[in-house]
């Protein structure tokens, strides 16, 4: 699927600028993006980034500024407002608080979208209950959406949203009120029906595990730009950007970790022979041991305070917090040695001054 | 006994129960054409304002002006404003049909605020989702904002039919009939307190039954 000629969606120079206060935010700044048919594409940022304003263009619902969106070979603009209506009946959506109706039973939202089609009732209501059943909720047709959990509700929206047979899911933050597990089968659910629908999807998150368990692709926005993008593997594996470091980093608890040891005050007072070390591996550099190198070769004592490894695509990027002890000398040498060998070393703190302000500025 | 507690009421009894009908008659239809009125007047508030499914500033403000203006008119002094508009649409100015005329304007700009109130309690991410799905302007009205908001509208019906009833009698000041009428013309000024009394007791069984079915209704509706 993945080498199709045309993309199924291309967004070209969008723009979308509120006004606000009489001050103008660009919301969206010049987004170029094209998606292929049958990928499974994730645009991640942080709140405010502009990723739902972004996607809201793909089926109208926000008009952009300027530039132009097509959308199954048709530019949307210049589409007359049914035919715009019968667009959007190709581009399903679900959200993060599913918008689902609560004065109707489960049945009667999937039904909702075939309200306007010229087909009987009894076709209506199989077509519903067979994609209940796709979502793995045939015995709940007759219940209303508040006796549901949250990845029910979702599962509702879902099959809400394959009614008119879309070519196209877009789905906004829909795992963002779902817990870790919930989480990862409705994202089964999507990747199942990627692969026997083709259906192409476009998934909002902020968070990385979401894009690097199903998304082909990412693109990663920031204040209104999309300024990375290309194949998950490629990007997380070897960030450009800080941005896209900050993700990758997040998402091994490496964030956390650090920010946990920095304000632990018992790990203010080293002694002169001490280093708290952050060091990140790469590569090769994760299936070699130089711990113990550091150890044999230059008589360091490494007390591991946080490990982990982020696997992305084939690559696996290690990260270790650790206090390295012995000589002044030896100390210098082991970092030196590590940097050879291509692990990134952060000092974080040192024996006399304590936390350093400037960490930041090594991190790169 | 009745014949103790209301000898003036007993005395009338014909003319006290057509008073009953003439409420009713009276409160029935202005609800119905306020209510349409109200519906479609606080509908158009809702799709039109910023962020609505037919945004137009225009016809938001200018409807907006409107509903404010009729709604800071005292009662009794549109009564005597709409004398002439009345008599030219109803031919009359004295009895109940000829009141109907300044109750439904007294009453639908109150209505129609109610009603844009109880649909803008629905989640405005309840809507984007039918406009995601290609559903028309109408589809979402009637199959998203009447439905979803249909216990809200209820519930403000309720309290608009209540107030309603009382505008009816402020109405038997100017000789529309019914029981203000007959408070006021009888009672008031022949010091027959008793029937105002008896007028004010059925006022009373009328609001509760409103209030009641009212209840009831909002909650069958909670669910279609
Ligand atoms: N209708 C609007 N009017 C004015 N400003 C808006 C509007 N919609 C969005 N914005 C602004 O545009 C920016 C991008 O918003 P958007 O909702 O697209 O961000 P997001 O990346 O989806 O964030 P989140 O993760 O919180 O959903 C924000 O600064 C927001 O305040
Ligand atoms: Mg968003």
């Amino acid at each position: 699927m993945a080498e199709s000629t045309s993309p199924i969606i291309d967004l070209h120079n969008v723009s979308v600028t509120f006004q606000s206060n009489g001050k103008s935010l660009h919301a969206v700044d010049q987004v170029n993006l094209q998606i292929q048919p049958g990928d499974i594409y994730g645009i991640i940022g942080y709140s405010g980034a502009g990723k739902s304003t972004l996607v809201r263009t793909i089926n109208l619902l926000q008009q952009p500024t300027s530039g132009t969106v097509t959308v199954s070979g048709k530019d949307l603009q210049k589409l007359s407002n049914p035919q715009l209506r019968t667009a959007r009946k190709k581009i399903g959506m679900i959200f993060q608080h599913f918008n689902l109706l609560n004065s109707r039973t489960v049945l009667n939202n999937v039904e909702y979208p075939l309200l306007s089609q010229s087909i009987s009732k009894a076709k209506r209501q199989a077509k519903a209950k067979k994609l209940l059943e796709l979502v793995g909720l045939g015995e709940f047709e007759k219940s209303y959406p508040e006796q549901l959990s949250g990845g029910q509700k979702q599962r509702v929206a879902i099959a809400r949203a394959l009614a008119n047979d879309p070519d196209i899911l877009v789905s906004d933050e829909a795992t963002s009120a779902l817990d870790p597990k919930t989480t990862n089968d409705i994202l089964k659910l999507l990747k199942q029906l990627n692969e026997t629908l083709g259906l192409t999807i476009v998934l909002i998150t902020h968070e990385m595990q979401v894009i690097k368990s199903v998304c082909h692709h990412v693109a990663v926005m920031d204040q209104g730009k999309i300024i990375e993008r290309g194949e998950v593997a490629e990007v997380f594996s070897d960030p450009k950007q800080p941005l896209t470091q900050n993700f990758v980093d997040s998402s091994a608890n490496v964030t956390e970790a650090l920010d946990q040891i920095k304000s632990d005050s018992s790990l203010q007072d080293l002694s002169a022979n001490e280093r708290l070390l952050f060091l990140k591996f790469r590569g090769r550099a994760t299936k070699q041991s130089l711990i113990s190198d550091l150890t044999e070769l230059y008589k360091l004592k490494a007390n591991i305070l946080f490990g982990n490894i982020e696997r992305i695509g084939s690559t696996s990027i290690g990260y270790l917090i650790i206090i390295l002890s012995g000589e002044t000398k030896q100390l210098a040498d082991g970092i030196n040695f590590l940097n050879q060998n291509g692990v990134r070393v952060r000092l974080i703190a040192t024996g006399k001054k304590g936390v350093k302000q400037d960490v930041k500025t090594n991190i790169s | 006994m009745l014949k103790q507690i209301f000898p003036n009421v007993i005395h009338i009894w014909p003319q006290f129960v057509q008073s009953i009908w003439d409420t009713i008659y009276m409160t029935f239809w202005s609800s119905l054409i306020a209510g349409l009125l109200g519906l479609g007047v606080g509908i158009v508030l809702v799709i039109t304002q910023s962020g609505g499914i037919a945004e137009d500033p225009y016809v938001y403000s200018l409807t907006d002006k409107i509903v404010n203006f009729l709604r800071s008119i005292p009662f009794i002094i549109l009564l005597a404003v709409m004398f002439p508009i009345t008599n030219f649409i109803v031919g009359t100015t004295v009895g109940t049909t000829a009141s109907l005329v300044p109750l439904v304007v007294g009453i639908f700009p109150f209505y129609a605020r109610q009603v844009q109130n109880a649909l803008l309690e629905i989640d405005p991410q309840v809507i984007e989702a039918p406009r995601s799905m290609g559903s028309s302007i109408p589809e979402i009205i009637f199959r998203i904002y009447l439905r979803e908001g249909l216990p809200d509208l209820i519930r403000a019906s309720i309290v608009t039919v209540i107030s309603l009833i009382g505008l009816t009698t402020m109405a038997g000041a100017i000789g529309s009939g019914g029981l203000g009428d007959i408070a006021i013309s009888i009672g008031y000024a022949r010091f027959e307190n008793d029937v105002t009394v008896a007028a004010m007791l059925v006022i009373l069984i009328m609001v509760f039954l409103v209030q009641i079915i009212g209840d009831w209704l909002a909650k069958k509706t909670v669910h279609l």
